[in-house]
């Protein structure tokens, strides 16, 4: 299997705190992997060393095979790493539509073909109905689904999902699960940050549990949720 | 046109840019009219047509991509200045033209290469002091700019054959600027860039992540900004004929195309020339009663405009004209 995303000894510093410590993983192509821990336990500013939002300290990043480290997110975007926000961000003012027609842009200059392109992606996510309203009138569960779609908007190779299901009710969940798996199907590698222990369960080939910047765990779901040392993570000292 | 793409639901931006583009050629079509309807008020309809061209340039980077400049005086005293001075030094026209927008299209580049890498106030703050720079230079640097005195355009050579002393020549000049400023809101709107620049607008982090490079789109849309303004500036000057920095430098000017725009409606084609035009005609109708004190008619209108078309008169005009046309149809959203 080739390896889609790969890093190693990664390091982000924020003054003392070492809020990503040495962390090394492989995300194989096609592939989902679901990456846990506790609150602060370095999952978004992973997320964000990956996606260009912050350079690391230390380490590198490599995609493909092909060292990544320290580009901007907009050069990311292009070499097909795509990313939602834990905190959602729409475009307010633009429609549905027109929000993820500024991703579909990037494979496709030309307006129609991006509109038509959008409109594809909306479909998939159910959400071609909705394509004229505006942004901000959009709900919080319709918001997440639209990041998703921005995200998918941009055709990736990788896709990073930052809690895209916390918050929605079951049925919301089982849909966006289905619409993830649907998207891996497709060929696109994923990593998934969720707090939902059983969606991330059910959904991940592999599990990489971080705690305090450091990587702890790493395996199968059923191998990880036997790990001791997980289990003191989430259960011990914490106020989880 | 395929199947497929007819298939396709166009984004309402695009919809409304067919209906721009109509009323962008009516309204030039009319505004042709005005030396030979009103031949009385012709220095209003000059100044009235150069300043909806720079209001409409002020809001390709100020509406569209967000950034607000507070500084584009310094486009059109950089440009005013460039011109007047170099035909002064006997330089042909045409050259003076070229060199008036390239002084402000490279003051442009550096300036928001420096610049765009602030956020919000910072960026309009920086632009206030950009300007002021600029007044303060010409203000001292006598040998070159006349300093304080100012500086006149004694005699101007015909231009392709036209005497510039005739306002009626101005105004067509001005309205040819103005129609090519409309015209590049008007394929901004339509185009990849637009849609860049809105995303950029609206949450510069998001648009990253979709690929949108923001200081070379914000850089191309300022220059673009700076390079209408200066054409602006120069034919300001021919207007005045006499100017001086505290004219054309100024703050106040600066603010103007900033409340045209958002009267009118920032981000929107025609917006900022409607806004112009608004200002205008209210500042012109009240000059005998209130003289200098202008500046309370932009206060009132700007209090009525917020608070019956908070997003600009042009999105008021819009919902109008929707109303009137589909009565039945209301639409679902806004």
């Amino acid at each position: 299997m080739a390896v889609a995303l790969s890093v190693r000894d990664l390091r982000r510093d924020f003054g003392g705190v070492h809020a990503v410590d040495g962390v090394d993983f492989d995300v194989g192509q096609g592939e989902i992997v679901g990456l846990i821990g506790p609150n602060g336990a370095g999952k978004t500013t992973l997320f964000n060393l990956v996606s260009g939002y912050l350079r690391p300290t230390r380490g590198t990043i490599s995609l493909f095979g092909e060292d990544v480290t320290g580009l901007s997110p907009f050069r990311l975007a292009r070499r097909g790493v795509s990313r939602t926000f834990q905190v959602m961000r729409p475009f307010p003012r633009l429609t549905v539509l027109e929000n993820v027609m500024v991703g579909a842009f990037l494979r496709e200059p030309a307006l129609r073909k991006a509109e038509g392109e959008a409109m594809r992606v909306l479909a998939l996510l159910g959400m071609e109905r909705r394509a004229h309203e505006p942004a901000s009138a959009l709900t919080q569960a319709a918001r997440k689904r639209l990041e998703i779609a921005k995200a998918l908007s941009l055709s990736p190779r990788l896709l990073l999902l930052d809690e895209v299901v916390s918050g929605l009710n079951e049925s919301e969940v089982a849909a966006t699960i289905e619409i993830i798996r649907r998207v891996r199907e497709g060929g696109v590698t994923i990593v998934i940050v969720e707090h939902i222990l059983k969606v991330i369960m059910g959904l991940s080939d592999r599990v990489v549990v971080l705690d305090h910047g450091k990587k702890i765990a790493e395996g199968s779901p059923a191998s990880v949720a036997q790990d001791a040392q997980v289990i003191a993570a989430y259960l011990g000292t914490d106020d989880a | 046109m395929s199947e497929a793409a007819a298939q396709v639901p166009r984004s309402q931006r695009v919809q409304r840019r067919g209906r721009a583009a109509l009323g962008i050629c009516a309204a030039v079509a009319v505004l042709a009219f005005y030396p030979l309807i009103l031949p009385r008020a012709l220095n209003f309809g000059v100044y009235l047509v150069i300043f909806a061209a720079m209001a409409t340039a002020w809001d390709l980077i100020g509406g569209w991509a967000g950034q607000l400049s507070l500084g584009h005086a310094a486009f059109v005293g950089l440009g005013a200045y460039t011109f007047t001075l170099l035909l002064r030094a006997q330089v042909p026209m045409w050259l003076a033209l070229i060199a008036a927008v390239a002084a402000c299209v490279l003051l442009a580049a550096i300036w928001g290469f420096i610049t765009f890498r602030l956020r919000g106030a910072y960026f309009s703050l920086a632009s206030i002091a950009v300007a002021e720079v600029l007044r303060i230079i010409s203000n001292n640097w006598t040998s070159v700019t006349g300093g304080p005195e100012g500086v006149s355009l004694q005699d101007l050579p015909p231009f392709f054959g036209l005497d510039l002393y005739d306002r009626r020549v101005e105004f067509y000049l001005g309205l040819a600027l103005l129609l090519v400023a409309l015209l590049s809101a008007l394929v901004v709107a339509g185009s990849r860039f637009g849609f860049y620049l809105e995303a950029i607008r609206e949450d510069q982090d998001s648009a990253m992540a979709l690929g949108v490079n923001p200081l070379r789109a914000k850089l191309i849309a300022f220059c673009a900004s700076a390079a209408l303004t200066a054409l602006g500036g120069c034919l300001y000057a021919i207007y005045l004929s006499f100017f001086e920095p505290h004219g054309v430098y100024a703050l106040d000017l600066s603010i103007q195309l900033v409340l045209m725009s958002i009267v009118g409606g920032m981000g929107t084609i025609a917006g900022p020339a409607l806004g112009a035009l608004v200002l205008l005609a209210f500042q012109e109708g009240f000059r005998n009663l209130l003289q200098q004190r202008s500046l309370l008619i932009y206060g009132i209108v700007i209090v009525l405009v917020v608070r019956y078309a908070p997003d600009g008169l042009s999105g008021r005009v819009r919902r109008l004209y929707r109303k009137l046309s589909w009565p039945s149809r209301s639409p679902s959203a806004t």
